[in-house]
């Protein structure tokens, strides 16, 4: 895990160096937005130094990270920027996993004291809070590939949400979420997604 | 105007050129607090939003297809002397008429409007005129 650094590119850094030199050049937005993600990368590793990560995680922003469990980030996970930091804080013995190509704004919350489980694709908004322990049970979360956590929402102890959900905004979920449905509310209640509304990011941009 | 960032950091985001936000007179904004303007976000003067509120004009993701296609937006109007209360979240489309109370942790769409003077609470948001 821990080899010769490399970048984005998957290139020496003096490669990248010299290449971003020359963009810099021809157009400076893009050497920008270049040289930002290849700090992103490097800043993950090291905040995720005592985690399994995969290639090319990015962190924008800030996150504070207690790794004192095993926690595991796909490839190309990001955690963008924004004015409140991000916690990932996984206990000792615990799990928390997520796949790849996952996406988390600012200031959320994520905490495993036994188990918490993101699929691929996912997308989290702002201060989404996710824990897996209250004063009443610990229970493992599981979240399914390809959903969208909107801002604020609060997901509960021993919640399942299957592929392709969508959590609205400022919601409180705390029964499981069945594939392909939309949960609103506090608590959330959920309806199905219509089959033409299913999101088919597998073959977006990242 | 009052810009309340002394425990946490308040963002105001005109996302692109030719975006609005207009902050009337004597605005009182939390803690916290993030407005993102895509086409037009209007808070009326006197009006205060509690800490940690959300006002955007846009969902930034659609329910169906490509989830990077960003949807067209719907400008988001608070009226004057509104209360707005923490972690409330306004979302595109949402009207808010002159002083109304939306109470903290509500969620307010453009289905739910709200008309001068009333109150809305919950989520999804139940109106009282």
């Amino acid at each position: 895990m821990t080899d010769q650094i490399t970048t984005p590119a998957g290139t020496s850094l003096a490669t990248e160096l010299r290449r971003v030199l020359q963009l810099l050049a021809k157009d400076p937005a893009a050497a920008q937005t270049r040289i930002r993600r290849g700090i992103g990368v490097l800043r993950a590793r090291w905040v995720f130094r005592r985690c399994h990560r995969g290639h090319l995680v990015n962190v924008l922003g800030s996150v504070h990270v207690v790794a004192d469990g095993t926690v595991t980030l796909g490839d190309r996970v990001q955690f963008w920027e924004g004015m409140i930091p991000l916690v990932l804080h996984c206990a000792k013995g615990a799990e928390l996993s997520i796949g790849t190509l996952s996406v988390f704004n600012y200031g959320s919350f994520l905490r495993a004291d036994r188990s918490v489980r993101i699929g691929e694709r996912c997308m989290f908004g702002s201060m989404v809070h996710i824990h897996d322990h209250s004063r009443e049970r610990t229970a493992p979360i599981v979240i399914a590939d390809d959903v969208w956590v909107a801002h604020g929402a609060v997901i509960e102890p021993g919640v399942t949400i299957g592929e392709g959900s969508v959590v609205a905004a400022g919601s409180v979920v705390t029964s499981d979420v069945p594939p392909f449905s939309l949960a609103v509310g506090n608590p959330a209640k959920t309806s199905p997604l219509p089959a033409k509304e299913r999101h088919s990011s597998k073959n977006a941009d990242p | 105007m009052v810009l309340d960032a002394f425990d946490y950091p308040i963002e105001l985001h005109a996302q692109e050129p030719g975006s609005r936000l207009v902050l009337g007179d004597g605005v009182y904004i939390g803690g916290g607090s993030s407005i993102e303007a895509v086409v037009s976000v209007t808070i009326g003067a006197r009006s205060r939003l509690g800490s940690f509120t959300k006002v955007m004009d846009n969902h930034f993701h659609p329910l169906w297809g490509n989830r990077h296609f960003k949807p067209p937006s719907v400008p988001v109007v608070v009226g004057e002397d509104v209360e707005i209360g923490s972690r409330a979240i306004l979302m595109a489309g949402a009207e808010v008429g002159n002083g109304a109370i939306v109470r903290a942790g509500a969620v307010i769409t453009r289905r739910a409007r709200v008309p001068p003077f009333g109150k809305a609470y919950g989520l999804p948001a139940v109106v009282d005129d």
